[in-house]
């Protein structure tokens, strides 16, 4: 019989959002005088969740940005509370949220090891017997008393990981953190993963990257506005979240009256089938409504891999930027190269209004893929078609 | 691959609920994760040492200076009675308890939002934080001490048997001292303009202390009043344990006022523990 390792029984949790955020004393005070103050609104980032993760198994959490992929993990990890339900989790366990995880910038990478270990409950000895292989995992013997603050965010997370993954925690919580570091590093990562799985341990990923995903994870769920909609295989949770990001590779959304809403994302020129044919030059389209007038506003549109490596991140020149500073509707577009290769592309935005330090973002918001009858996909982004020159120099 | 079946056959058990924990059980989790408060005691005194010249003189500097400035004031110039101490000695025992009492309740209350990092990513039980960050004060204290001992040789102060009551005083000078250091720890997470408040409230408190001055000034009638503020009775009474002044009259008020702010200071920090993650 399978033992659970995390049982999720109706989780919630709530966050109050007002207008502002009160931060000093005196806001506190007077906001209890103001009548006409603006209605703290309440959002749910999880919303009834239910969940068992058994013992020893590797389970993937698929979701766009805000869908509430970390604060499951936040409470999971017992980071912050749920306000509804509850989370039981059997064993130590070992979170790895973001770059440089409860790392203190001022010590040294070895006082940091023992820092996270004796904050995962073990001894000084129980470290001490894995440390040789943590920091030769991670690769930064040479710079292992040096304080972390000196340290690249790469090394950081190569250290972050090893700590999380040598360290005996039976529960392996792991956000996002494949993001940064070499190629080499994500293979040895994943391996590790793997061997912890082998050993009957758990873990928990988020991750952009569908590849590392469907390599590691048997099961998958799928987390929508704070819901699971789907949980099961992850070939299949890959192509619903996939398939319903980018079902026609467009996207439509009323106006929600944030300063930048998204009304339209869709790749023009396309096949009726989501494709892309590799050689042709398409057309980028993101139409959205600036509701509050900015003199600073920014848009930036990227497209990532299905291993979520960045192909191209371009903002809006500054000359086009002043034509966006009224509020309304507005159109975004510019032409794609014929140089991807074949693959699946997922194109995401940010939007900025600099002049109100508002900003907001999203992945997925059209997948679409680019086939090709010839070459396979092999892993590489570009092909960049050259007009190859052969010349003869010399008999 | 031993270790993890070992680590499995013991494993811990938890449930995050909306409910808070009990007190009980958070008492036990406490005092499984102690090491941890060594550990950020052990973190601060390197910090604190490793980037500074002098190192550990700034340790006793505070006390000394202060001291002098206070014998030339208040010793020489106004001529403050110190119950027939000489006044440096007098003094300078109340700077070194002082000295701890304010900055361990300061670096307790920035204990939390000095390490959002730690806060916000990983779990731990967040009382260690400002429990942590008093300890490295009586590392100051000691080297503080070594140098009372010529003043104490100098003087011609005899040492009795009072001296053994000191583990006592130390533990009510930590603990008078945690009371706003866990306080604001988790107050300051919230609303950041405590910062500029501790400073104010240490003053305030330093004048309410009987540092430079002998508690014996203030009139009869307002001593138990005066004794509401736990530390004029742990001052006191580390004078009397090592140069053998009066004993502190209502120590008991002190004692009492310690043990009910305490509790109150550790009900807010509980209850505010739970959105920690969130505001910080």
């Amino acid at each position: 019989m399978k033992k659970p390792a995390i049982e999720i029984v109706d989780l919630s949790k709530s966050y109050k959002v007002s207008g502002t955020s009160v931060t000093s004393l005196g806001d506190a005070i007077t906001r209890r005088f103001r009548k006409h103050e603006p209605e703290a609104n309440t959002i749910w980032p999880l919303d009834n969740i239910n969940l068992e993760i058994n013992q020893g198994e590797t389970i993937g959490v698929l979701g766009r940005n805000g869908a509430g992929k970390s604060t499951l993990l936040k409470i999971i990890s017992r980071i912050t509370k749920p306000t509804k339900g509850h989370c039981t989790t059997y064993g130590r366990v070992g979170s790895l949220l973001e770059v440089g995880t409860g790392f203190s910038r001022e010590l040294t990478g070895r006082e940091n090891v023992y820092l996270n270990g004796t904050i995962l409950g073990m001894s000084k000895k129980e470290i001490s017997e894995h440390f040789d292989e943590i920091v030769e995992f991670a690769n930064v013997a040479r710079f292992i008393d040096t304080p972390i603050k000196h340290y690249s965010s790469g090394m950081q997370m190569r250290l972050a990981f090893s700590v999380a993954a040598h360290l005996a925690a039976d529960i392996l919580i792991v956000d996002e953190v494949l993001a940064v570091g070499d190629t080499e590093f994500q293979n040895r990562c994943i391996k590790k993963m793997g061997e912890i799985e082998n050993s009957g341990r758990t873990i928990v990923l988020v991750s952009h990257n569908m590849t590392v995903i469907e390599r590691l994870c048997s099961r998958s769920i799928l987390l929508e506005k704070g819901k699971v909609t789907y949980d099961g295989r992850t070939s299949e949770t890959i192509d619903v979240y996939l398939g319903k990001t980018g079902s026609s590779s467009t996207i439509e959304r009323p106006n929600d009256q944030q300063p930048f809403c998204l009304s339209t994302a869709k790749v023009d020129g396309i096949n009726n089938d989501n494709t892309v044919n590799a050689g042709t030059v398409f057309k980028l389209t993101i139409e959205g409504y600036l509701n509050k007038p900015s003199k600073q506003f920014m848009l930036s549109a990227y497209l990532l891999t299905d291993t979520g490596q960045h192909v191209f991140d371009e903002f809006l020149p500054e000359e086009q930027c002043r034509k966006a500073q009224t509020s309304g509707k507005y159109k975004f577009d510019f032409l794609v190269p014929e140089i991807l290769a074949p693959g699946r592309y997922r194109l995401g935005y940010w939007a900025q209004l600099i002049d109100q330090s508002w900003d907001v973002w999203e992945d997925d918001i059209a997948v679409f893929e680019v086939t090709s009858s010839g070459r396979a996909a092999d892993g590489r982004i570009l092909d960049l078609r050259p007009n190859w020159q052969v010349e003869k120099i010399r008999i | 691959m031993t270790t993890v079946t070992d680590a499995l056959a013991n494993q811990p058990v938890v449930t995050n609920q909306p409910e808070m924990a009990t007190n009980i059980e958070k008492i036990r989790e406490l005092k499984e994760t102690t090491q941890l408060s060594w550990f950020f005691a052990i973190r601060d005194i390197k910090l604190r040492y490793r980037q500074t010249f002098l190192g550990l003189v700034w340790a006793v500097l505070q006390p000394v200076a202060q001291a002098l400035v206070a014998l030339i004031i208040l010793g020489r110039l106004i001529g403050v009675p110190t119950d027939n101490v000489p006044y440096i000695l007098f003094a300078y025992i109340g700077f070194l308890g002082w000295t701890y009492i304010q900055r361990s309740f300061s670096s307790a209350a920035d204990s939390l939002v000095s390490n959002p990092d730690l806060v916000s990513k990983i779990y731990f039980p967040r009382l260690h934080a400002p429990i942590g960050s008093m300890l490295p004060g009586f590392v100051d204290l000691a080297v503080g001490t070594v140098l009372l001992v010529p003043l104490l040789i100098f003087y011609n102060s005899g040492i009795s048997l009072k001296i053994l009551s000191i583990p006592i005083w130390l533990i009510l000078l930590f603990l008078c001292a945690a009371v706003p250091g866990i306080f604001f720890s988790a107050v300051n997470i919230k609303y950041r303009d405590v910062k500029h408040i501790i400073p104010f409230i240490s003053q305030i408190w330093f004048y309410l202390t009987p540092i430079a001055y002998t508690s014996t000034l203030v009139p009869d009638k307002y001593q138990a009043l005066y004794r509401l503020n736990p530390a004029t009775t742990i001052v006191d009474g580390i004078r009397w344990s090592v140069i053998e002044t009066p004993w502190p009259s209502y120590w008991w008020v002190s004692i009492l006022t310690l043990l009910v702010t305490l509790f109150i200071a550790l009900s807010v920090f509980s209850k505010m523990e739970k959105t920690f993650a969130d505001v910080i």
